[in-house]
C-alpha cells in the first residue's frame, strides 16, 4: 500500500495501525497509552497525526491506513496540539517531579521536556502533599495521583485493575481481593510513575 | 433467616429470571436496585458467586452509570430537573429551596428520618412545565422556590389516595366522548384531577360519555385540555380547565338521560349561577374563538407525520390504529415490495436521521444490508455465521437536556414507532430488535411494553407476520443513565455489559456492531416517519420540507416562550415563525435574544439570524446543529455566558473519560467559564477559551467531545461582547449570582414582607422603614423579589 507522510511517498504493508508502520520506517511518533504487544484503547491522543483529506486529527495507534492516504506528522498544527495534549495531562497529574522515584522511567516527563510543555498552562502546580501509595503485590506499588488514565493496566490485567467513575473524576482502582491477580511486571506498561516496582 | 440470607435469596431469584452472562450485568443491577433501593454489597457478592461477572467488571459498570447507586436512598426520591429549560427558569433555586425545607445540611442528600432523598437529574423531559420536580413516579410542574412545601404536601396527599384511573363502563348508550391527554406532563398539570372530575360528574349528572385517553396535542401550557367530541362529529375544545369547571361543560353538551335528573340539575345550576363568585369567569361564557385562539395559532403552522392522530388517537388502541391506516405500510412492504425496494424508497425520500447526526437513513440501511451479505430478495442471512445476523436497535436514549420529543413519540405513538422499526428490520434482514429506552422515562417503557404485547397477541410480532416468511420480535433494554450512551458505539458497549466507552469508527456499527453483527441504529423519530413514506410513497414525503432536509421535524419548544410544547413542522419553517407564530412570542414581552438549538452539541442562533429555516445544512453553517430537536428560547434576561457554562458543565459531567481532550479539555473550559461567571476572569481567558474549544473540536474522539465546544464557540461568535462585559465585572442580566447583589430601592414602604419571607434571615425586620439586605447572608434565592408588591428589590452590580 502506498501512502504519503509529510509529503513523502511511503510503501507500507497496510495491515497494521499507522503508528506501527511509521515507527518501523524510522518516524518518531510518541505515545503514552500505546505500547507494542499490549492491549490498548485510544486514550491519550499523543500519537495523533493529521489526515490531510479532511483535516481531522486521528490517533495513529488505532487507525488502519487506506490507499493513498496523506498524513501530516510534523507540522506546527500537529506539534501544537500534541503539546496541548501533554499540558492537559500534566494538569491532571497531581504530583511534582522533584522527589519522584520514577523520574527515570516516566514517559510523560520525558515527552513534556522534549516538547517543551508548559507545566502550569491549565492548572497550578500540585501542592507538595505526602505521597499516597498503595502496595499491590510483590514489589509493585501504586500511586493514584500520578495516573493519567491511559488504561494500560486495566486492559492488561484480568479481574485486576479497573476504572471507577467516569469523566474528569475517573480513577483507576485495584480492589483488595483482586490484588492476587496482578503480575508485578505490569509496572513496565505504566507510562508514568503511578505503577512502579521498588528495587 | 437473617438479612444476608434474604438478600441472597432475592438476588438468586433475580439471577434465575434474567441470566448469568456478563452482558446481563446492567439488567441484573437494575433489578437488584429495584428490589433493595440500592446495590447492597451482599447482593454483589452473590453475583460474583453465581454469575460470570467479576469484580473488575462490576466496579467499572456500577460506577459509570448514574442510575446505579451503592448507598441506600430514602423511601422517596425527589428529582429536581436541571435540564436547559428548567435551568433557565431557576431550577437551582428550587433545589436549594427543597434542601432548606427538608433541613439538609452540607453534602447530605437523605433526610434524617430516611423519608426523602434528593438529587439533581439531567432532564425529565417535561420542559414546557419548567421548573420540574419528580417525586417517585409523580411529576410536578411550574415549581417555584416558595412553593416547595406545597409540593411535598401534595405528594403526601397523593400517596394517601392511590387509586386506579378507570371509568366504569356500564354498557349504556354513549352520548359522546370526552378526550384528554394523559401523558406524564399532562398529569403534572392536574389532568388526573380533571379525569376524576369527569368520572364523578358523569355519575352525578346521569350522563353517559366515553372517556378516552388520547395522544399528546403538544400544547403543554394549556393543559388540562379536553376535547368534547359529539356524535355529529363536532369537536369543542376547552384548554386550561379546572376540575370544578367539568360539570358545567358536560352539562352544556350532554343532557342527562332521566327527566328528573334534568330538572334537578337545572335548579341546582340556577342556584350556582347566581350564588357563586365564578359566574363571570365561567369558561362557557368565553366565546370559543377567544378560548382557543392561541391553541389554533399553535397548531396551524404544523404538519403531522410522526404525530399524526394527535389529540384523537388512543396511544394503546391497536384496533383504532389499524382502522386509521396503521400497519398498512408494513403490510404493503411485506406483501408487495422486496427488502431492497423498501430501502430504495426510503433512500429516495431523502429522509435524514433525526437523532442529531442527519445521516441519510436509506444509506445506513443499505450499509447494514450489504454487510449482512444478503441478496436483494433474501429475508434474513443464513445462520452460518452468527456474526452476520443483522439486528436493529431503536435509540430512545434521548439525553439532551431540554428535549422530550422521543419521550412523547414513545408514549403517545408507540405503535407507529414499532411499525417503522419492523419495516426497517424487513429491509435490512433483521429478525431481532431492541428498544433502548433511557431509565428516566419509565412511562415510555411501560407503554412500549404494553404495545409490544398487544402486537404479539395479534400476530403482528413473531413468526409469519402477515402470513409471509418475515419473523421478528423486539425486546426492551433500559438505559442506566449516561448521556454518552446515545452515541452508537457507546450504546452498543452498554448492551454488551461494558461501561459506555465509545470506540473508533471505522468499523461502523452497520459493519460490526453489537457482538460484531451488522447493527442498524435509528432514532425514535426517524422510525416514526417510515410508515408515512411507505404508505404514501417517497415522492409524497419529499414534497414536504427543503431539498436538503426532507420531511418534518418534531421540536420541543421550551424556555422563555409563551406557548411552549411539542410541535411538528415542515423542514424549512423559520425559527422566527416557530417562536412568534406558533410559540406566541417571548415570555414577559421580552425581546428575543437567541434560540438555543441542538442541546449540548448545538449552538445559539441570535435573533437577527432567526429568519433562517430549520434545515440541517443551513444550521451547520451558522455554527449550530439541528440536534435531536430541543429548542430553548432565550430572552434579554438570559445570560449567554451562563448558557455556555451550563452546557459545558453538562458535557463535563457526562464525558466518558476515555480521551484526553474531552475528559480534561472540557473540564479546563469549565474552569475558565467558572472564572468568567464569577467575575474573576481576565481578557486573555476569552482567547484561551476559544483556542481550547477549537482544539477539543479537532482532537476529541467521539461526537460528545467533538461537539461539546459548540455552545462555547457559537456564543463567542455572536455574543463576544457579553464575555468581555463579564471580564469587566458586569453581568447585565443578573444571572451570574456572584457578580450581582440584591438591593432594596427607595420604593420600599417598609411592609416587612421580604424580611418575613427570607429563609436566610438576611433582611432585618424594620416596619415602616426602608429594609436593607445583608449581602453576606443573601443566597439570591429570589423569594423576596417574588413577595414584594412594590417592585422595590433589584439586582445591581456587586462592586
Amino acid at each position: 500500500m502506498k501512502i504519503f507522510v509529510d509529503n513523502k511517498e511511503l510503501e507500507i504493508s497496510g495491515k497494521r495501525v499507522i503508528i506501527e508502520e511509521l515507527r518501523e520506517d524510522g518516524y518518531d511518533i510518541p505515545s503514552l497509552c500505546y505500547t507494542p504487544n499490549a492491549k490498548h484503547h485510544t486514550s491519550c491522543m499523543i500519537c495523533m497525526v493529521r489526515n490531510e483529506a479532511n483535516n481531522q486529527m486521528i490517533p495513529s495507534c488505532s487507525t488502519i491506513p487506506v490507499e493513498g492516504m496523506r498524513i501530516d506528522t510534523s507540522s506546527d498544527d500537529v506539534m501544537t496540539l500534541r503539546r496541548t495534549a501533554i499540558e492537559l495531562l500534566l494538569s491532571e497529574h497531581k504530583a511534582r517531579c522533584g522527589g519522584c522515584e520514577s523520574k527515570a522511567k516516566c514517559r510523560l516527563r520525558d515527552l513534556a521536556l522534549r516538547m517543551k510543555a508548559k507545566w502550569t498552562r491549565f492548572a497550578p502546580l500540585p501542592p507538595v502533599e505526602p505521597v499516597v501509595r498503595e502496595h499491590v503485590t510483590g514489589r509493585l506499588w501504586f500511586e493514584p495521583a500520578k495516573c493519567i488514565r491511559c488504561g494500560l493496566c486495566v486492559y492488561n490485567s484480568d479481574n485486576g485493575f479497573t476504572f471507577k467513575g467516569r469523566g474528569f473524576g475517573m480513577q483507576v482502582v485495584i480492589p483488595e481481593p483482586s490484588k492476587k491477580n496482578i503480575d508485578e511486571r505490569i509496572a513496565e506498561l505504566c507510562p508514568t510513575g503511578a505503577l512502579y516496582m521498588v528495587s | 433467616m437473617d438479612n444476608k440470607e434474604i438478600i441472597y435469596r432475592k438476588t438468586d431469584a433475580i439471577i434465575d429470571r434474567i441470566g448469568s452472562g456478563r452482558e446481563q450485568i446492567i439488567p441484573l443491577l437494575q433489578a437488584i436496585q429495584q428490589e433493595f433501593n440500592y446495590l447492597p454489597s451482599d447482593a454483589l457478592d452473590r453475583l460474583y458467586e453465581r454469575t460470570d461477572i467479576d469484580r473488575a467488571q462490576l466496579i467499572s459498570v456500577a460506577t459509570f452509570y448514574s442510575q446505579l447507586r451503592m448507598v441506600p436512598y430514602g423511601k422517596h426520591v425527589i428529582k429536581v430537573c436541571i435540564g436547559t429549560a428548567c435551568h433557565v427558569k431557576g431550577a437551582n433555586n428550587v433545589y436549594d429551596a427543597f434542601r432548606r425545607e427538608l433541613k439538609l445540611e452540607g453534602d447530605d442528600i437523605t433526610t434524617a428520618d430516611g423519608l426523602y432523598s434528593i438529587e439533581k437529574v439531567a432532564c425529565l423531559g417535561c420542559c414546557a412545565l419548567a421548573p420540574v420536580v419528580q417525586i417517585d413516579e409523580k411529576i410536578f410542574g411550574h415549581v417555584q422556590p416558595g412553593r416547595v412545601r406545597e409540593v411535598l404536601d401534595e405528594f403526601e396527599a397523593m400517596m394517601a389516595n392511590e387509586g386506579e384511573l378507570t371509568a366504569d363502563d356500564d354498557g349504556k348508550a354513549v352520548q359522546g366522548e370526552v378526550r384528554l391527554g394523559m401523558e406524564n406532563c399532562c398529569q403534572a398539570s392536574g389532568t388526573a384531577e380533571v379525569y376524576a372530575a369527569v368520572v364523578e360528574a358523569c355519575k352525578d349528572l346521569g350522563i353517559h360519555v366515553r372517556i378516552k385517553p388520547v395522544s399528546c396535542v403538544g400544547t403543554c401550557n394549556q393543559v388540562p385540555l379536553i376535547d368534547v367530541a359529539m356524535p355529529d362529529g363536532n369537536i369543542v375544545r376547552y384548554p386550561n380547565i379546572k376540575p370544578d369547571e367539568v360539570k358545567e361543560i358536560l352539562l352544556h353538551h350532554f343532557r342527562p338521560a332521566s327527566r328528573l335528573r334534568r330538572l334537578r340539575n337545572a335548579i341546582l345550576n340556577q342556584i350556582d349561577t347566581f350564588h357563586t363568585d365564578q359566574t363571570w369567569d365561567n369558561i362557557l361564557f368565553i366565546p370559543e374563538k377567544e378560548r382557543t385562539q392561541s391553541i389554533n395559532n399553535f397548531l396551524d403552522g404544523q404538519f403531522r407525520i410522526s404525530t399524526e392522530g394527535y389529540g384523537h388517537l388512543n396511544p394503546l388502541d391497536l384496533d383504532e390504529y389499524i382502522s386509521m391506516g396503521g400497519f398498512e405500510a408494513l403490510k404493503k412492504a411485506l406483501t408487495s415490495m422486496s427488502p431492497q425496494q423498501v430501502i430504495d424508497e426510503v433512500l429516495h425520500s431523502g429522509i435524514r436521521g433525526r437523532g442529531g447526526g442527519g445521516f441519510l437513513t436509506g444509506k445506513k440501511w443499505q450499509l447494514v444490508r450489504d454487510n449482512a451479505n444478503l441478496s436483494p430478495q433474501t429475508l434474513t442471512s443464513k445462520p452460518s455465521t452468527l456474526n452476520s445476523l443483522p439486528i436493529i436497535i431503536c435509540n430512545g436514549d434521548e439525553g439532551d437536556p431540554g428535549a422530550f420529543m422521543d419521550r412523547i413519540l414513545l408514549e403517545s405513538y408507540p405503535l407507529r414507532v414499532i411499525e417503522g422499526m419492523m419495516i426497517a428490520a424487513y429491509a435490512v434482514g433483521a429478525a431481532e430488535g431492541i428498544f433502548y429506552i433511557r431509565a428516566e422515562y419509565p412511562q415510555a417503557v411501560i407503554r412500549i411494553r404494553k404495545a409490544l404485547d398487544m402486537c404479539r397477541q395479534k400476530g403482528l410480532l413473531g413468526e409469519h407476520i402477515f402470513e409471509t416468511d418475515f419473523t421478528f420480535d423486539i425486546r426492551i433494554f433500559e438505559g442506566a443513565g449516561a448521556f454518552v450512551c446515545g452515541e452508537e458505539t457507546a450504546l452498543i458497549a452498554s448492551l454488551e455489559g461494558k461501561r459506555g466507552f465509545p470506540h473508533r469508527r471505522p468499523p461502523y456499527p452497520a459493519q460490526e456492531g453489537l457482538n460484531g453483527r451488522p447493527t442498524l441504529i435509528n432514532n425514535v423519530e426517524t422510525l416514526s416517519q417510515i410508515s408515512y413514506i411507505i404508505r404514501h410513497g417517497a415522492d409524497e414525503y419529499a414534497k414536504v420540507g427543503t431539498s436538503g432536509s426532507r420531511g418534518t421535524k418534531v421540536f420541543a419548544l421550551a424556555g422563555k416562550v409563551n406557548h411552549g410544547g411539542l410541535i411538528e413542522v415542515p423542514m424549512g419553517t423559520t425559527l422566527r415563525q416557530i417562536v412568534d407564530d406558533i410559540g406566541g412570542g417571548v415570555e414577559g414581552g421580552e425581546k428575543l435574544k437567541a434560540v438555543q438549538i441542538g442541546g449540548p452539541s448545538g449552538g445559539c442562533i441570535p435573533a437577527e439570524l432567526c429568519d433562517t429555516g430549520v434545515d440541517f445544512d443551513a444550521l451547520n453553517q451558522m455554527g449550530a446543529i439541528m440536534g435531536s430537536g430541543g429548542l430553548v428560547v432565550l430572552g434579554e434576561s438570559s445570560c449567554m455566558v451562563d448558557v455556555a457554562r451550563y452546557f459545558t458543565n453538562f458535557t463535563c459531567a457526562e464525558s466518558c473519560g476515555k480521551c484526553t481532550f474531552c475528559r480534561v479539555g472540557i473540564r479546563r473550559m469549565l474552569d475558565i467559564l467558572d472564572r468568567l461567571t464569577t467575575g474573576q476572569a481576565k481578557m486573555e481567558d476569552i482567547d484561551r477559551l476559544e483556542e481550547l474549544a477549537q482544539n477539543i473540536k479537532q482532537a476529541a474522539q467521539c461526537g460528545l467531545g467533538k461537539t461539546a465546544p459548540n455552545p462555547v464557540l457559537s456564543t463567542l461568535r455572536y455574543f463576544r461582547h457579553e464575555y468581555e462585559e463579564h471580564v469587566n465585572g458586569i453581568c447585565r442580566t443578573g444571572s451570574c449570582k456572584q457578580m450581582v447583589k440584591l438591593e432594596i430601592t427607595d420604593d420600599c414602604v417598609g411592609c416587612t414582607k421580604c424580611a418575613r419571607s427570607c429563609p436566610s434571615d438576611a433582611i432585618a425586620y424594620t416596619p415602616y422603614e426602608k429594609h436593607v439586605i445583608d449581602t453576606e447572608k443573601c443566597t439570591q434565592c429570589g423569594l423576596c423579589v417574588y413577595e414584594c408588591d412594590y417592585q422595590a428589590i433589584k439586582k445591581v452590580k456587586k462592586s
